[in-house]
């Protein structure tokens, strides 16, 4: 081990001490998640109308392994029918995706929120409102790919500020 | 009931799998049979064959055209048929896509998602998202037809199944098509309104629509199919007892929808909208949740602990004849059988009845003198397949058993039944009968014995059938001469030709006089009236001309033939038999005859002996107590107070009572006189068996868990007698149901398994007019009683091998020139409704069905034409009351 290996070894530290750091000080910052990330599924709101968009249709509670996901319905005058609760028990859920994928009217996306951690496991009970507080900020968008392709794509709130 | 002999057979080949059926199935049905399902939606069983949907094609090789749809398609001798060649699915294919274009495909917000047809079938046809017909689509918004109806037109493949149960098995001809091609849609006939229209919102379109057109509005958006639990049971309204499919979704235990169900009970898919909409009140928020015990004159909520130690205190003081017991005619075998064991063995008392309609006990005189048991002798199966003849007397039947009524007019128009009806004004069945006898309201029992008399007169009696089964003819036949036809008209005001005609009809079968069978009897006729109208003074007579007129004709104990008084409630059958009448024992044995007592002591090992003599009925029950005699009640799930003609006598007896218990699910004005009000199941919440008005023992299921501390009424019982000291004898009804299977003759051999089987197999038999000439198989579950150890499936036609006791005895009952009742002899008028059973304690308390009844959907009020009214109870305004009494209105 020569001397020479030494001040190379500093001269990487001095070069990356003048960077700015890729560590997080988390939970004082949160980092920008992937696109793709599933965190808890939640429920997203029709901004045009302002309501959720769910139509109750029940696939997302037929789709999912853990039976997590519960509501009832009641007729609704524009989209037929609407959900009265909704609920999601976080504890069960496995992040697996299957309701987004079900869902057939895009009322439901896997967000970014992962930090379900506390201290009564009645907070894991998720209702409706909790959900669409949670949902609230994320939207479809319509986006035209390097091919030429258009393509609908969900926007995240992060997303939206990074913009 | 009847296997069709002599038919010829024919063979053919289904992809490849041989089958043999009856010359006129066609292909779809011959398929069935050897498990080779074709899609199809307008083919719906015991419909007339439409094809109008065209999906349900087949290629039949061995014809020049070769494809062919199989729902109309009748088989022949080596026919070649495949159902799966590329040909068939290409078509198939074509009538699905053209079906998909219009239908919006809005399946997340359909009711019918996870259960539509049409899903299926694109599914199975293979049909994907791009459409090579597609166009803009017509559309349709929601649309209410009715309180209980709402159509989504643009979901609708135009089958017709609607439209056609409509017509040919309920009736009522509320729906047809309107317009022609692409503008073509269901709506109420000839346009109007369906709230205007004689629908009598039975639900059967809804039930049968095989998209998501038709909507049932109570269940519309509140659940989906596939999260649905579905328990079978039997209704809890009237004594028809048709087998229905509670839907159940599991994460709110709560029932969503009532359907019928093919292959189960008498009434197959059919319901009324009783049964199709009266569900409501299980969920009612007024239900009982806790006990309530009286705490300085007022009811307070209180434990199960209180009440009970309340009630083994009070109760054993009034031992003996100041006791009295009001069964329920809506509780199950099992509850009345263990209610009747409690009254009388622990009790000590005979003062035991129930409502057996109007709140009228049970009546002693009747048909029981003569033929030894007032059941209803005939299986209505038996009498759909086999009667040739009908005499409905005095009963709205499309009010008071509407699913039977329903029937009927199927098997009358495609079997060509002749029908009578006899009754003070138009009834709905009236527009399809042959012959209209309309009396002076009252005049029942002068008609009945009149008809007799005449068909003694013309001889037209079974001379060899009445010598060999029928005691006391001679001073019979006397006793009719002093009927003479003017005399009969002049009391009941039908005229002279009229009534020579009916009596010819009902005892020639409707054959004419030369129509006489092999057995030198002519083709068997039946009477049919609801239980009800023999409930007032003197309404013996009316059964005494009834018997009459069937044993004349030779018309008892034979298919097809008989008298059937069909019990109001849905257990007045089942309540009878456990003994909860004054005079009977369980098996409708009477209580006067010591051998009785004395088998029944030894079943029960009792030490002391049963109190011999007879009790107070339900009548002078209440007046004994007004009188002070009698000082303690104990009431299961009956309602006294509002059922009563008159209730200020009720509620004078019930106030003066020293302690009243009250079993039921809501505090009723019954409740409102209790010391104790407990908390009972609803029908959904409990096990158990019901005998329906044709005697058919059938099984009662749970679905839903019980509501808040309520408990089955049986239970309640155990629990009741646990704490007066005695053993805990029962854990489950089953038990029960074993104790009576040994005890009630009537009932040998009936145990949980018996009445769980899939059902006997029931070949029904083809009319004339029906066009469809395939012999078709139903299931249908539950037995007749009298059933044996080796016999579980029962008796549908009673008396065939003789009466009870030998022979039947006829009654005289002497003419009285101008003693009819005429106007008025029912009393005040309550109108008999379609949408309200007994003092409306369950059914007023169902939105959907006070919404048709307040709105006068048709069979509610008479000013629809269709609503007969009937006894008097002045509170009864808006509860109607459905025994099928008849009024002048």
């Amino acid at each position: 081990m020569s001397l020479i290996d030494r001040f190379r070894g500093f001269y990487v530290t001095l070069g990356e001490g003048f960077k700015s750091p890729t560590t997080v000080q988390y939970p004082k910052e949160h980092r920008d998640m992937g696109h793709r990330f599933r965190g808890l599924p939640v429920l997203v709101t029709d901004v045009s109308t302002g309501e959720e968009k769910c139509t109750a249709c029940g696939l997302c509670a037929t789709a999912c392994p853990n039976n997590v996901i519960s509501m009832t319905s009641e007729p609704h005058a524009t989209k037929g029918r609407h959900p009265v609760t909704y609920t999601i028990q976080a504890p069960r859920c496995l992040f697996c995706g299957l309701c987004v994928e079900s869902c057939p009217v895009k009322a439901i996306q896997m967000s970014h929120v992962f930090e379900l951690a506390t201290t009564d496991r009645n907070n894991l009970l998720y209702d409706k409102e909790k959900l669409l507080e949670l949902g609230r900020g994320i939207y479809d968008e319509i986006e035209q790919t390097e091919s030429g392709a258009w393509l609908e794509v969900t926007r995240f709130p992060e997303e939206a500020v990074t913009r | 009931m009847t296997t069709e002999q002599n038919i010829d057979m024919v063979t053919l080949t289904i992809d490849g799998k041989e089958v043999t059926v009856p010359k006129g199935t066609f292909v779809l049905h011959a398929a069935k049979q050897v498990g080779v399902e074709i899609p199809n939606f307008c083919q719906y069983p015991d419909l007339r064959p439409f094809g109008a949907c065209r999906t349900c094609m087949v290629e039949i090789v061995t014809r020049r055209s070769t494809i062919d749809i199989s729902c109309s398609a009748p088989v022949s001798e080596g026919m070649q048929v495949f159902t799966r060649s590329q040909k068939v699915l290409d078509a198939q294919r074509f009538a699905v896509e053209a079906l998909l274009v219009d239908h919006p495909i809005d399946c997340p917000i359909c009711d019918a998602s996870g259960e539509c047809e049409l899903q299926n079938h694109a599914y199975y046809t293979n049909v994907r998202v791009n459409n090579p017909l597609a166009r803009p689509k017509m559309s349709w918004e929601y649309e209410t037809l009715s309180e209980s109806v709402m159509i989504k037109r643009d979901r609708c493949v135009l089958c017709g199944r609607c439209v056609r149960v409509c017509d040919e098995l309920v009736g009522a001809t509320a729906l047809a098509w309107a317009e022609r091609g692409f503008q073509s849609y269901i709506d109420g006939a000839f346009g109007q309104d369906l709230k205007d229209s004689p629908c009598v919102s039975c639900g059967l379109c809804i039930e049968v629509c095989p998209v998501g057109a038709l909507l049932n509005t109570s269940y519309h958006d509140t659940a989906r199919a596939w999260f649905l639990k579905r328990v079978q049971t039997i209704c809890t309204f009237c004594g028809v007892g048709c087998n229905m499919e509670l839907h159940v979704e599991e994460a709110t235990g709560q029932i969503k929808r009532i359907i019928g169900k093919q292959d189960s009970g008498m009434n197959g898919e059919q319901l009324c909208a009783r049964g199709f909409f009266g569900y409501e009140f299980v969920q009612g928020k007024d239900r009982l949740q806790t006990p309530l015990v009286r705490k300085n004159g007022e009811l307070v909520e209180s434990t199960w602990q209180e009440a009970l130690a309340l009630i083994a205190e009070r109760l054993p003081q009034y031992r003996g004849d100041s006791f009295a017991g009001i069964a329920g005619a809506h509780n199950t075998n099992e509850e009345n059988y263990l209610f009747n064991k409690f009254v009388r063995c622990v009790m000590g008392s005979n003062h035991i009845d129930h409502d057996a309609g109007v709140g009228q006990g049970v009546r002693q005189a009747g048909l029981r003198d003569v033929f030894g048991s007032d059941a209803p002798t005939n299986a209505f199966l038996d009498i759909f397949e086999n009667a040739r003849c009908v005499l409905i007397l005095g009963s709205n039947l499309s009010a008071t058993h509407p699913v039977f009524s329903y029937k009927l007019q199927t098997a009358i128009r495609r079997k060509g039944i002749k029908l009578i009806i006899a009754a003070p004004q138009a009834l709905p069945l009236s527009q399809i009968a042959d012959i209209n006898l309309q009396y002076r309201a009252g005049a029942e029992a002068d008609l009945l014995n009149g008809l007799a008399a005449l068909v003694a007169q013309r001889e037209l009696v079974a001379q060899e059938y009445v010598g060999d089964r029928v005691d006391g003819v001679d001073e019979w036949i006397q006793t009719a001469q002093t009927y003479t036809p003017e005399g009969i008209a002049a009391n009941t005001g039908v005229p002279v030709a009229l009534l020579e005609q009916a009596a010819e009809m009902y005892a020639t079968g409707g054959a004419g006089a030369d129509g006489r069978l092999d057995t030198g009897l002519f083709p068997p006729s039946t009477i049919v009236y609801s239980a009800g109208l023999t409930l007032r003074d003197g309404g013996e007579e009316i059964e005494y001309g009834a018997a009459a007129l069937a044993l004349l004709t030779g018309n008892v104990g034979r298919s097809g033939a008989g008298v059937n008084p069909l019990k109001v409630a849905n257990n007045g059958q089942g309540a009878l038999d456990m003994g909860c009448a004054p005079f009977l024992l369980p098996g409708e044995r009477p209580l006067e005859e010591p051998e009785f007592r004395r088998s029944l002591e030894q079943a029960w090992g009792l030490s002391n002996p049963l109190p011999s003599r007879p009790g107070l009925g339900l009548a002078a029950m209440l007046q004994a107590a007004r009188a002070g005699r009698i000082r303690a009640m104990y009431i299961m799930g009956s309602n006294p107070a509002q059922a009563h003609g008159n209730p200020q006598v009720a509620s004078e007896a019930l106030a003066n009572l020293e302690f009243l218990v009250v079993q039921d699910m809501f505090r009723t004005p019954t409740a409102e006189y209790a010391d104790v009000v407990l908390p009972a199941c609803s029908w959904a919440e409990k096990d158990g068996t019901y005998t329906s008005a044709e005697r058919r023992i059938q099984r009662v299921n749970k679905a839903l868990t019980n509501h808040g501390q309520s408990i089955p009424d049986w239970t309640i019982l155990v629990h009741v007698l646990e704490r007066m000291g005695f053993e805990r004898l029962y854990t489950s009804s089953d038990q029960i149901l074993a104790e009576i299977a040994s005890v009630v003759p009537q009932y040998g051999g009936v145990d949980r398994r018996t009445l769980e089987r899939p059902g006997t197999v029931v070949t029904l038999r083809p009319g004339k007019v029906y066009r469809n000439p395939s012999i078709d198989e139903v299931r249908r579950v539950g037995a007749h009683w009298p059933t044996t150890e080796n016999d579980p499936h029962g008796t549908p036609v009673l008396y065939a091998d003789g009466f009870p006791g030998g022979k039947a005895r006829l009654i005289p009952v002497p003419f009285r020139q101008g003693q009819s009742m005429g106007d008025g002899v029912y009393g005040g008028t309550v109108q008999v409704s379609l949408y309200h059973q007994g003092t409306g304690t369950m059914t007023s308390r169902c939105p959907t069905l006070v919404s048709l009844h307040e709105n006068g959907a048709a069979d509610s009020s008479p000013e629809r034409g269709r609503g007969v009214g009937m006894l008097q109870s002045p509170n009864l305004k808006q509860s109607g009351y459905s025994t099928g009494q008849l009024t002048d209105i």
